[in-house]
């Protein structure tokens, strides 16, 4: 069987074929991010992004994989969560797609699509699963058919809360240099602990009052002491979260899934969180730690063996569709 | 100071049994965190160390039983308290010769005096509920999650959180105890009052029955 994957929920418009003859394969994996001049991203801009590069992405992908369109078996579509203007691109393209070759749909769910990459590329096997990404902060893990949430942020993403404040202090964009994220880069410089709001409630977090208050910390205090100090406490919360996920929980591997899963301060915590813990840390390799369509068409090879399918007219985008939404039916 | 054994390992503290002065105690250690900024680890854990020691001596001032405090370490992240000698509520409930209506005011007096004090407990639950052979009375441990509050809605979350510890294990129990609960809550709130936003609370569970059915759609 071999499955076409689109991905469309943000700033990434990505295309991946994987096969399963005669094993499980990844054939290709192009993408095409959108990258704002300045400022944050405005929903329209990425959705007049994504109908621009959709055809470029699509056939760069058959080429790579040396696949003919008619060979596919399915078109799986990533429908949510995520921004409608996004999303609705991606929706698009893959129900022209189904039509005009008379394919069947697979609708996935971005975040388990991320999970379900991190699990093949690290080879897991029950772990606790940290997804982290610029509009997700997670902490979850398989029960009984579904994937549940032990823990979420209550109110913006840590991904989210660090890209605006290094955007907002104006070291950003670009995001990220030689794969380190600005607030690394500029934490490094500093060292100095500056108090700043410490929010978990149980195993939640809540990051919008830290990115107030550390907008304004700036102020007052030297921006690399603030980096740092904003970096730890973000960092910290969320694995205090993660401990007690694991006391109730139990389990001996975390993985992590997801952008921020790229970041080097963030892995040397873990470490030493794993070291206290006796437990595994395993990371989803760089490739395949963003948006991707390689996963959307892995999760999608994985419901259609099961024969999880949605009819075109019913194939909405839903911007809010949880991962705890989601009948887990190929675990 | 004499440590005997350690009773229990959680995500932030080590539980350990021993003896303090000649008194048989309980060692409460926060611990260290390897991967956090040693300043903000201090900061977190010294913090909650004297919160939960002032929140205990506050439960005490106000004539609720909690263990005494013997000694509180700051620094090393310590506190000290009496050992309760008995059983946790949890183990007896459901035992011959146990009046579970008599339990259940007992434990609502407790709740009752916690609220009206402006402490919420944060892990109302049976298992932290002992009870005290020699004297048959109810105490209640670990204020971790402890803290000081007037907001009707942490109070209804104690409440809930006990009604939900009572589904769990004891099911066919719970009517009984709650029935006691009620008489002795209500000596010192209104239970009426705390009843309505504690099914408020419940409604907004993620997996609730009732609220699927009016939403059959989602």
């Amino acid at each position: 069987m071999i499955i076409l994957g689109i991905e469309s929920t943000a700033h990434t418009f990505g295309v991946g074929i994987v096969t399963d003859s005669p094993s499980i394969r990844i054939l290709s994996n192009e993408r095409d991010t959108f990258v704002p001049k300045q400022g944050g991203m405005k929903p329209s801009d990425l959705g007049k992004h994504h109908s621009e590069v959709a055809p470029e992405v699509i056939k760069k992908a058959l080429d790579k994989a040396q696949v003919n369109i008619n060979e596919v078996d399915a078109i799986a579509v990533s429908l949510g969560p995520g921004i409608g203007p996004a999303l609705r691109v991606g929706a698009t393209v893959a129900r022209a797609l189904a039509l005009k070759f008379n394919k069947k749909l697979i609708p996935v769910n971005h975040g388990i699509a991320h999970i379900e990459i991190g699990i093949l590329t690290t080879n897991s096997h029950d772990p606790l699963i940290l997804y982290l990404s610029g509009g997700n902060t997670i902490i979850t893990t398989f029960v009984d058919g579904k994937y549940r949430i032990f823990g979420e942020t209550l109110d913006i993403a840590l991904g989210n809360m660090l890209d605006t404040f290094v955007r907002e202090v104006g070291l950003a964009p670009p995001y990220i240099v030689n794969g380190v994220h600005q607030i690394d880069i500029c934490a490094d410089k500093g060292g100095k602990f500056i108090d700043l709001p410490y929010v978990v409630k149980g195993q939640d977090m809540s990051y919008s009052g830290l990115l107030t208050a550390a907008l304004r910390a700036v102020k007052k205090y030297k921006l690399e002491d603030v980096c740092y100090s904003l970096r730890e406490v973000a960092f910290d919360m969320l694995l205090e979260a993660t401990e007690r996920a694991l006391a109730l929980t139990g389990k001996k591997e975390i993985l992590v899934v997801g952008g921020v899963a790229a970041s080097v301060s963030l892995k040397t915590k873990l470490y030493n969180l794993a070291k206290d813990w006796n437990v595994e840390v395993k990371i989803v390799p760089p490739e395949y730690a963003g948006d991707n369509g390689a996963m959307i068409a892995y999760t999608g090879l994985l419901e259609a063996k099961h024969g999880v399918f949605i009819p075109i007219e019913k194939s909405l985008v839903r911007p809010r569709w949880r991962i705890d939404q989601v009948d887990v039916v190929w675990r | 100071m004499e440590i005997i054994r350690e009773l229990k390992r959680g995500a932030e503290s080590v539980i350990y049994e021993g003896y303090f002065a000649g008194i048989h105690a309980i060692f409460k250690k926060r611990l260290s965190k390897s991967y956090r900024d040693k300043e903000l680890d201090y900061k977190i854990n010294s913090y909650r160390t004297k919160l939960e020691a002032k929140l205990i001596y506050l439960a005490l001032k106000n004539d609720i039983n909690a263990p005494a405090i013997l000694m509180v370490d700051p620094y090393e992240y310590l506190i000290v308290m009496e050992y309760i000698e008995g059983k946790s509520v949890k183990d007896i409930i459901g035992r011959q010769g146990v009046d579970l209506k008599k339990i259940g005011e007992m434990i609502g007096e407790i709740a009752g005096k916690l609220h009206k004090a402006g402490i919420s407990h944060g892990d109302f639950t049976t298992n932290n509920l002992i009870f005290s052979e020699p004297e048959g009375e109810i105490f209640i441990i670990d204020f971790g999650l402890a803290k000081i509050s007037n907001d009707i809605e942490d109070f209804a979350t104690d409440v809930h959180v006990f009604i939900r510890s009572l589904e769990s294990v004891h099911h066919n129990f719970k009517d009984e105890i709650l029935k006691g609960f009620e008489v002795g809550y209500s000596k010192f709130m209104n239970f009426d009052e705390i009843m309505k936003k504690v099914k408020e609370i419940r409604m907004r569970g993620r997996y609730v029955e009732e609220r699927r059915s009016k939403r059959s759609n989602v």
